[in-house]
């Protein structure tokens, strides 16, 4: 399946949730289609020797956000990419990342237009990469 | 149904009374005891056998044929050889499965020629293992296993454990004063401190519960009762809090969760002043 | 009781650091025996094969068994139960091996091998007898305390009998038991049976009751 999950023990993260971020990227990329079937929590959890409850709530937490179903004594499933929802999701996301870049501009004294600056580059930047 | 439950469990000593102990260890999953030497640990998991005999309170287990057990030393005849060790524990176990263990005795490296004696550390752990693991045991006991062991020793014990848990109906309680060994592996621990229970809930819960604080001098007495395992020192203090407490401190002291070597040892120790 | 196969075959291989102790005093013994110490050949290998059975209650060996048999799937009068079997074996396979050795010499030197086997009997209900209530006394108090204890005892009874009744009353008491012959013997053995059942009993009750 080439499905890779590599944590960091010293990353800050808690590991249920680069678990999920791992996964979820993984889904979105596309490296496993709709309707696979993921590893299941006790097999994940036995190679990243870490504990069942951990992996558990990785899966509980990616079948709440819409990108898995979990159907008891089969597994894991990949659900179809409601592109609505990843939508709405990201603007989420997005909005509050960005409101701490705002919130640090304005302690630092930017302007709007600096602000703006930074985000064409990062944007641009990301384009090219 | 739970592969092990204690109710109110009491047992007095010398100067020393545990309990009582409510302790449920959920199928299915690694229950971590920690605590330090002497905290009652293997007084409980010897309840459990039923090698104690407490003052009060019940123990409801499985039955010994689905139960293995791990020490930190094997209890076996010292001039026994490994082979022997199988084949004069073999009887007892209706599923006994020969192959499995004489594949774990490879798996360990240990020649089944080789007397319990010879044994190092490490392979006498694994000798343990291979016995615990080949009777089609649901419920595994370790008691203190990784005491005195190199790395890799441990790591082929924690190994065993992430392969035993691959089955939804086996469960592992787990008992050390090596609280590394669980810092990714235990799904629920359970603090022991002076033979009284101090926590019992899912590892997460737990580091969620607690905090680590480094603070500076002037931020202390505000807060000083509600710092566990206080170290002072001459450039700030720091100790374990409760989460919400933490509300109370100022931006320049460092809040982080904790690891569960921090909170095993803040949770039992007395405030000192360096 | 299921699990007594199992444990009996556990407590044989338990002995399996004495064998060699045994197989040296089987030797001395037949040496012994064919040297013309008849008399010592027998108890000295009796007494050995008591020793090796009474190993198994309450040494530093055994409590560290203690940790296995807690977690097998053996009760613990089980355990009992095979241990006094195995040390009641013991002792009466000495006893026979040596019995043999004394015979076979004896028949080799032209010598009467008649009383050997009331001799050989008496013996093993004797030992019986003191297996009875030194066991109770290790399994109580451990090995070493438990056998100081035993033979202190011993010690002081025979002092008693033997003070209280003189040596030559004693000699006179001896003579009259080898006289009486069969019946005493068959009295002694079925003494020393009960003591056993007793002792197994009482026993298994001090072990239930043990933290280990």
């Amino acid at each position: 399946m080439g499905l890779d999950v590599v944590l960091s023990n010293t990353s800050g993260v808690p590991i249920y949730e680069q678990i999920k971020g791992q996964l979820k990227a993984a889904i979105l990329r596309g490296d496993v289609a709709e309707g696979d079937l993921l590893p299941s929590i006790r097999g994940l959890a036995r190679d990243l020797r870490v504990s069942v409850i951990t992996t558990t709530r990785a899966y509980s937490d990616l079948a709440a956000e819409g990108f898995v179903t979990n159907v008891p004594g089969k597994g894991s499933y990949v659900l179809p990419r409601n592109a609505e929802l990843v939508r709405e999701r990201a603007l989420g996301e997005i909005e509050d990342l960005f409101a701490d870049g705002v919130r640090v501009g304005r302690l630092a004294g930017l302007t709007p237009a600096e602000l703006r600056q930074v985000l064409d580059t990062l944007i641009e930047s990301e384009e090219q990469s | 149904m739970n592969p092990l439950e204690l109710r109110g469990i009491t047992k007095t000593y010398d100067g020393f009374t545990l309990g009582p102990i409510d302790l449920v260890v959920p199928r299915g999953y690694v229950m971590g005891l920690v605590g330090a030497n002497g905290a009652g640990k293997t007084t409980l998991i010897k309840t459990s056998l039923g090698m104690v005999l407490p003052d009060a309170g019940t123990v409801a287990v499985v039955g010994h044929d689905r139960i293995g057990v791990v020490h930190d030393q094997p209890a076996y005849v010292a001039d026994w050889t490994a082979v022997l060790v199988g084949r004069a524990l073999a009887p007892f176990y209706p599923a006994w499965d020969q192959s499995r263990f004489d594949g774990l005795l490879a798996w360990a490296g240990i020649d089944p020629g080789k007397k319990v004696k010879e044994l190092s550390r490490g392979m006498g752990m694994k000798l343990q293992l291979a016995v615990a693991l080949s009777h089609g045991a649901e419920l595994l006991i370790l008691d203190e296993p990784t005491s005195g062991l190199d790395p890799l020793a441990r790591s082929q014990l924690l190994d065993m454990v992430a392969e035993f848990m691959t089955e939804e109906s086996h469960t592992v309680l787990f008992s050390t004063h090596i609280t590394t060994d669980l810092e990714k592996v235990a799904d629920y621990v359970t603090v022991i401190h002076e033979g009284r229970l101090l926590a019992s809930t899912t590892r997460d819960e737990l580091t969620e519960e607690w905090r680590m604080v480094h603070g500076a001098a002037s931020e202390l007495d505000a807060v000083r009762p509600l710092v566990r395992g206080l170290r002072q020192h001459a450039r700030g203090w720091e100790g374990l809090m409760a989460t919400p407490d933490t509300v109370a401190l100022g931006r320049g002291t460092v809040v982080e969760q904790p690891t569960l070597e921090e909170i095993v040892v803040h949770l039992a120790k007395e405030p000192s002043h360096v | 009781m299921s699990d007594l196969a199992p444990m009996l075959r556990l407590d044989l291989h338990s002995l399996v650091a004495q064998r060699r102790m045994f197989l040296i005093s089987v030797l001395m013994s037949a040496a012994f025996a064919f040297a013309g110490g008849v008399t010592f050949s027998m108890p000295l290998l009796a007494v050995v094969g008591m020793m090796i059975g009474l190993s198994l209650f309450g040494t530093a060996e055994t409590n560290k068994l203690t940790m296995l048999y807690g977690s097998l799937p053996v009760r613990r009068r089980t355990v009992m139960v095979s241990h006094y079997l195995v040390a009641a074996g013991m002792t009466t396979l000495a006893i026979v091996i040596g019995m043999l050795f004394a015979g076979v010499a004896s028949v080799v030197r032209g010598e009467s091998a008649e009383g050997l086997l009331m001799s050989g009997v008496a013996v093993v209900g004797a030992l019986f007898v003191v297996l009875s209530f030194m066991i109770p006394l290790q399994v109580r108090f451990g090995a070493m305390t438990g056998s100081f204890v035993a033979l202190a005892v011993t010690m002081v009874i025979s002092g008693i009998v033997g003070f209280g009744l003189g040596q030559e009353a004693l000699a006179g008491l001896l003579a009259s038991l080898n006289a009486a012959g069969p019946w005493l013997v068959a009295g002694l053995v079925a003494v020393g049976l009960v003591g056993l059942a007793v002792s197994v009993l009482v026993s298994i009750r001090i072990y239930e009751r043990q933290d280990h």
